[in-house]
């Protein structure tokens, strides 16, 4: 029987770390295919952040680093300076990237650090337990939100666009096929503007934490369709460092 | 041939002429010379100056700098510090080299101290793991140092420190700055190389907390990085300690001080010398490892002052373990920004002659 289609090659031949639902684990496995599809692997550095996201590092047969929590954008940063030849993908969660790294986010996307970020938005922490993010959407419930989050997300993916240096800045989902190939789309784009023009780029993935949110695997798709695109619309904010209104591409 | 620098400009030209690639650093008081130095001078040689958006974000693009492998320095002083704890905590565990310039301050004031002394020596943040740290007491020293600390940072692949302070970041002073180091040795890391497909890539690992090698987040991998490095440190104590002797041949007392304090108690020596008290200095160098032979064979004295900067004492309790308490120590301290004065020192030691106090 032909095979036509397998796990990436990229990927250690080992069971994924991540629980079952989980969306890093399909987010992790889009991006290696990008890199797989693009023939970069030989170029490209996987920077791994803190939080479940950083468990990725463990899993790829590809260049990586892990750094402190929050901290990736400033270690790819000297890594890039260092570096120039290499393609540079950091991934990083809402915990990491919005809260405690947030500086370090908008600073890096400020320089316009030839790097590209995908920052996987599941609305809270998921390695210790679930508890409330500046992503957690109203009312959610959560293990430090217990009568419901109160006040609003932040729109970290509108925020970065606000800056001038970015030259593409998105929010994508992987629940639907549809939207799985915008987000393959929106990386390609991001990591070949990237090698082109050196320029940064920022992808925002919705996505769920079944073990902690409470949100069974087979509703997270309802979920995500549903509730957090209501908050976290998808779409492109900037395009060739230009705002743009398109959806996604 | 000699010239006039300041401080902070002959230890920011002597890491350059080191073979310096790689510069991150934040503005604060009193090393904000050194940064400003680096800022023209460095992209004037070719290599990469970045000034980060914190001391956090410069120590981690430190920590970037030397996973991939380049000659990488910082400076800052006590507050800055703080905020590197983490990165540092990494580093020294990881082992990944890289040199730290500490100006200290007195807190929140701009004036000189050494209340860092502790945080450098005692071991770096949540891992308690050391750095290689020189402690000068001059503009001249502090070059030398400089020196010397890119070579043991990238001989054991440790972070090395330089500890000098406000006095001696700020002050001018004649100054021989060392040879440019035209092609510095090759970065060899005791890192294995993740997955080898460019042989020619210098170090990209897997460093997380402390690196592939040294950890991540297994316990026997830490376990093991700990006990090296605590072998490291051991070995250091008895090969790298250095310590200076200034006119202690014949000393019956000892004053034990380091950096600009040191420096200030050289007129105490004289002053007492003059009334006929044979007092010496012994002055440690390295502050870690601490010159614990050295400081230890003053037992057969009658006498030893310790003087810093700092209250309550830090570097005085390292003297006190090295001495016992066979022998009568004092401590004499100032701190806040305030110098410690000559004359008083020598009236403490007076008083031990005269037996007015043990």
């Amino acid at each position: 029987m032909e095979k036509i289609y397998g796990k990436s090659a990229l990927l250690k031949d080992q069971p994924t770390p991540y629980c079952e639902g989980c969306y890093h684990g399909l987010i992790q496995k889009l991006c290696f295919e990008v890199v797989e599809e693009m023939q970069i692997a030989d170029q490209f550095v996987y920077g791994g952040a803190v939080g479940c996201n950083g468990m990725g590092a463990f899993t790829v047969n590809l260049d990586a680093y892990g750094t402190c929590h929050g901290r990736c954008p400033c270690v790819g940063t000297a890594l890039k300076r260092l570096h120039p030849e290499s393609v540079l993908m950091l991934y990083q969660g809402d915990g990491d990237a919005a809260s405690i790294g947030l500086g370090d986010t908008l600073h890096a996307a400020n320089r316009g650090v030839a790097f590209t970020v995908v920052m996987a938005n599941n609305s809270l922490y998921g390695m210790t337990g679930g508890q409330a993010s500046p992503t957690t959407l109203p009312g959610m419930r959560t293990t430090t939100t217990r009568k419901g989050k109160e006040g609003p997300p932040m729109r970290v993916a509108e925020l970065v666009a606000t800056l001038d240096a970015p030259y593409y800045v998105a929010r994508c989902s992987v629940h639907s096929a549809k939207y799985i190939l915008q987000f393959k789309k929106a990386l390609k784009y991001a990591l070949t503007v990237q090698m082109e023009y050196g320029a940064y780029s920022f992808i925002e993935v919705l996505a769920n934490c079944p073990t902690s949110s409470g949100i069974k695997p087979e509703d997270s798709m309802r979920y995500i369709e549903e509730t957090a695109m209501k908050y976290f619309p998808v779409r492109e904010f900037k395009r060739e460092g230009r705002p743009s209104g398109e959806v996604t591409r | 041939m000699k010239k006039v620098m300041k401080g902070n400009e002959a230890v920011a030209e002597t890491a350059i002429r080191s073979g310096l690639e790689f510069f991150c650093g934040y503005p604060i008081t009193p090393q904000s010379e050194l940064l400003e130095y680096m800022s023209c001078r460095l992209p004037e040689e070719g290599k990469i100056f970045i000034q980060a958006e914190s001391e956090i974000g410069s120590s981690q693009m430190l920590t970037g700098a030397s996973i991939a492998g380049a000659r990488c320095m910082t400076a800052t002083s006590g507050p800055g510090l703080s905020l590197m704890a983490e990165a540092l905590a990494c580093m020294a565990l990881g082992r990944l080299p890289c040199v730290l310039v500490d100006v200290q301050r007195a807190f929140n004031c701009i004036t000189p101290a050494q209340m860092d002394y502790n945080f450098v020596t005692k071991g770096f943040g949540h891992s308690g793991q050391h750095g290689f740290v020189l402690a000068p007491s001059t503009v001249q020293e502090a070059a030398d140092c400089t020196k010397l600390a890119f070579e043991k940072a990238y001989q054991y692949n440790v972070p090395a420190v330089v500890l000098m302070d406000g006095m001696i970041g700020q002050m001018m002073e004649a100054v021989e700055l060392p040879e440019k180091v035209e092609k510095p040795e090759a970065v060899s890391y005791p890192i294995p190389i993740g997955r080898g497909s460019r042989p020619d890539k210098k170090a990209f690992y897997q460093s997380g907390y402390g690196g592939q090698y040294k950890g991540l987040s297994s316990e026997a991998a830490c376990e093991e990085a700990c006990n090296d490095n605590a072998a490291l440190y051991q070995k250091w104590a008895e090969t790298e300690a250095l310590c200076e002797a200034y006119w202690m041949e014949d000393a019956e007392y000892a004053i034990v001080s380091y950096g600009s304090s040191a420096r200030i108690c050289l007129d105490t020596v004289h002053m007492l010398r003059d009334q006929g008290i044979k007092a010496g200095l012994a002055r440690p160098i390295t502050v870690f490892p601490f010159p614990e032979k050295q400081i230890g064979a003053l037992q057969g004295l009658k006498g030893v002052l310790c003087v810093e900067m700092a209250k309550p004492e830090q570097f005085a309790k390292d003297v006190a373990l090295c001495l016992g308490k066979s022998i009568p120590m004092q401590t004499y301290t100032r701190c806040g920004g305030n110098l410690p004065d000559p004359q008083e020192a020598a009236e403490i030691i007076r008083k031990m002659a005269a037996g007015e106090v043990s």
